[in-house]
């Protein structure tokens, strides 16, 4: 049987998670390498960082890229400046820019190499071929910046 | 209603700025999935997005900025990110440009020209004084490439101190013969080179020097790189153009010269046995080779193989008096990449001799080749019946003995049944197959008239690490696609150029297992003329991960054509379409006329 570890998200959710799933993110790998896995049985790691709303879709993310393939990117080092993602991560990613915003912060805080890349490639989707004025209009940057 | 309106107004507020206060590292992956361009406007969006570009030197030194002189920000552009480009382009920069604007861009060019170490000209008509004036502030330089430039010869010598281009080791120089003659003169580049004393990579293919025309020893590149100097060399790109068959010679005779690559694109007949003989004997130490084999006699071909033990790559093309190449190939102890192109069989009747082949059967040592790629050239189709037979042979032997292949590529040759199951059940490391023109016919791909093989097991089920195949150009048919791929999980599939697909087919290729459904990210069923939307909407809905599919057409009637287009920007989930350029030719009979040749 696979162990749990308890994941505590920032308004005081916690959610059992298989440890081969939570060990994708490189924070809680060496949380565990550190902590020693016995003792993160018991006790219940804190995720101050994450709200309960996105740490679902980020597990989500992690339980199916466990389950199915792993990323392509992790695996075509080749292919890794290619804008291409699955049809798959397409559809998961169909969000709206504030928690697709929030997935990027959670990916970069957790350290899950694969959801970070696979984000930013669908940022990067939306910024190509644009003018910073659309880019701005497009992420609601405030303007009345100029560069140097 | 008004509810969710303020709900609306206040989520836009929170958005408000958001995307400013990315941490750093963030925002840089971004600009990695970016080129120049787009990442040169994110950061203009910004405080904190610009910060991100300035201070990431790994932007800087993977991009490739271009100063093109229709850009008119290009000179704003430039004096915005002094110093931090490390690849830099300079672009159309003509004869009509004035003096003004080449005054601006040289004064930018000082703000960076202590960074840059890429610099390429593409595209210029510029005098050689020209290029040694922005040469002549780069100290930290390792590439200079003048691609499809112009060069006139400057009346007076310049008298620039090119002393740092000492830094320099990879030096390109090419053009185009009608419209682009680099170095108008070789005597500029002689200067040039005189500087570069730790050169490791030298290209000067297409470069028209005038040293064919009038012989100048003073000048001549080949005697420069002669001297001892040139010793650091290990890589050489040269053509007729450049060099002549003497001066190769007593290039590759040089003591201290030691090439691991050499590249020699020339035309034919111009490597000869003088040549082979100086590679073999001086310059062993070659790792990749591209040579044109064009009548060279088998004893100089057996030389070049017996006397390149270090060989990984080799690259040949044109005419083999016979198939010396299959035995050949033993005497290469790393060989990894074998390519080559066009092979001319008016001589090749009466290969193999049952001697040679046994011989080589009889070898013990395994060969290491994972990369294969033979092109039989069109020539094929008009040989005798003997010639094919004997062709056979030899890839009957490839799929008996070259056991670590992963890539294999055969162009124009004829597989019947018994070869391509060979081939497919030998060869079980396989990756990528690509074997177009090759006559396979659809029950070759399902094995369905062969006794030994159970009808509902195809050849291909032997290949599981097979990603790549490209069927272009065979008599692939319908039924054929029933039970071919059954076994299969391929990522990129091609169907190019199989007339004899219809919509049944397409049918056949939906109701295939799960694992194939599945697999499939790129599908090419350009030129397969006979099929319609219909089809495409019982096979598209199916192929949840397709990501490209290649749609280009011959068409003579239009009206389907645009209901597919529609078809698929209606009913599915996939990211892109290639729908490619609509060739229309005037009557389906000229079209059938290419089919038969």
């Amino acid at each position: 049987m696979s162990k749990i570890i308890k994941l505590q998200t920032s308004d005081g959710e916690i959610f059992d998670v298989d440890v081969e799933v939570a060990t994708c993110s490189g924070l809680i790998k060496t949380m565990l390498e550190v902590l020693g896995m016995d003792e993160s049985d018991k006790e219940i790691v804190s995720l101050p960082n994450v709200s309960s709303a996105i740490l679902k879709k980020v597990l989500e993310w992690t339980k199916y890229h466990k389950d199915n393939a792993p990323p392509p990117e992790l695996d075509e080092p080749t292919d890794i400046s290619s804008l291409e993602i699955c049809s798959w991560d397409y559809n998961f990613l169909k969000v709206d820019q504030g928690t697709l915003f929030e997935i990027i912060l959670a990916a970069n805080y957790l350290d899950i190499k694969g959801l970070l890349v696979v984000t930013c490639k669908t940022v990067a989707n939306m910024i190509k071929g644009k003018s910073p004025e659309n880019i701005r209009k497009t992420f609601n940057i405030k303007s009345g910046f100029t560069p140097a | 209603m008004e509810e969710s309106i303020e709900t609306r107004i206040i989520q836009k507020e929170r958005l408000e700025g958001l995307w400013s206060c990315l941490p750093e590292e963030v925002i840089c992956t971004f600009y990695e999935y970016l080129n120049f361009r787009d990442v040169e406007a994110a950061s203009q969006t910004c405080r904190s997005w610009y910060a991100a570009f300035i201070n990431n030197s790994k932007i800087h030194n993977n991009v490739e900025f271009v100063i093109h002189r229709k850009h008119s920000q290009a000179l704003a552009a430039l004096s915005r990110y002094p110093s931090r480009c490390k690849r830099i382009t300079i672009e159309d920069f003509g004869l009509d440009t004035t003096e003004t604007e080449w005054e601006q861009v040289l004064d930018c060019w000082k703000l960076f020209s202590d960074h840059v170490n890429h610099l390429r000209f593409y595209k210029c008509k510029i005098t050689e004084r020209q290029i040694e004036s922005f040469l002549c502030s780069c100290i930290s330089l390792v590439s200079l490439t003048v691609d499809c430039c112009d060069c006139a010869d400057s009346d007076t010598d310049s008298d620039y101190d090119l002393i740092n281009l000492v830094s320099v080791t990879h030096l390109e120089i090419k053009g185009t013969k009608n419209e682009y003659t680099p170095y108008s003169t070789d005597k500029s580049l002689i200067k040039l080179t005189n500087f570069m004393t730790n050169l490791v990579h030298l290209s000067l293919v297409k470069c028209y020097l005038d040293s064919q025309m009038l012989p100048r020893p003073e000048y001549n590149i080949v005697r420069r790189i002669v001297e001892p100097k040139f010793a650091t060399i290990v890589s050489i790109s040269v053509d007729q153009n450049c060099i002549s068959r003497d001066q190769l010679v007593c290039l590759l005779k040089v003591p201290d010269l030691r090439l691991t690559s050499l590249n020699l694109p020339t035309e034919t007949g111009f490597v000869d046995g003088a040549v082979i003989n100086a590679i073999a004997t001086h310059q062993t130490e070659i790792v990749h080779l591209f040579i044109n084999i064009s009548y060279i006699s088998t004893e100089h071909f057996d030389l070049l193989c017996r006397h390149l033990e270090k060989l990984v790559t080799f690259h040949f093309y044109g005419t083999l008096s016979d198939s010396c190449w299959l035995e050949s190939l033993m005497y290469f102890k790393e060989l990894r990449t074998l390519i080559i192109q066009n092979i001319d069989f008016h001589d090749f009747s009466n290969f193999p001799e049952p001697t040679i082949l046994q011989r080589l059967l009889d070898k013990p040592r395994d060969i290491q080749l994972t990369h294969l790629d033979i092109d039989f050239g069109l020539s094929f189709h008009l040989i005798s019946k003997t010639a094919v037979n004997n062709v056979k042979e030899c890839l009957r032997f490839v799929a008996s003995r070259l056991l670590k292949l992963t890539f294999l590529r055969l162009s124009n040759c004829p597989l019947d049944e018994n070869l391509f199951r060979d081939i497919t059940t030998n060869l079980i490391n396989l990756v990528v197959l690509r074997v177009k023109s090759c006559n396979i016919s659809g029950d070759a791909l399902t094995g369905l008239k062969n006794i030994e093989i159970d009808a509902s097991r195809p050849p291909l089920r032997h290949l599981k690490r097979l990603t790549q195949l490209d069927l272009c150009d065979n008599k692939v048919t319908d039924v054929s696609l029933e039970s071919a791929f059954t076994f299969c999980s391929l990522k990129k599939l091609s169907l190019r150029d199989c007339f004899q697909i219809t919509d049944c087919g397409l049918v056949n290729l939906a109701a295939q297992p799960e694992s194939f459904k599945r697999s499939i990210e790129e599908l090419n069923l350009s030129f397969c003329y006979k099929v319609t939307d219909l089809g495409l909407s019982k096979l598209l809905p199916e192929l949840k991960r397709l990501r490209v599919l290649n749609l280009k057409v011959i068409f003579s009637w239009l009206f389907p054509f645009f209901s597919i287009f529609f078809q698929l920007i209606v009913s599915s989930t996939l990211l892109y379409y290639f729908i490619g350029s609509l060739w229309l030719f005037k009557t389906p009979v000229y079209l059938l006329f290419i089919t038969f040749i």
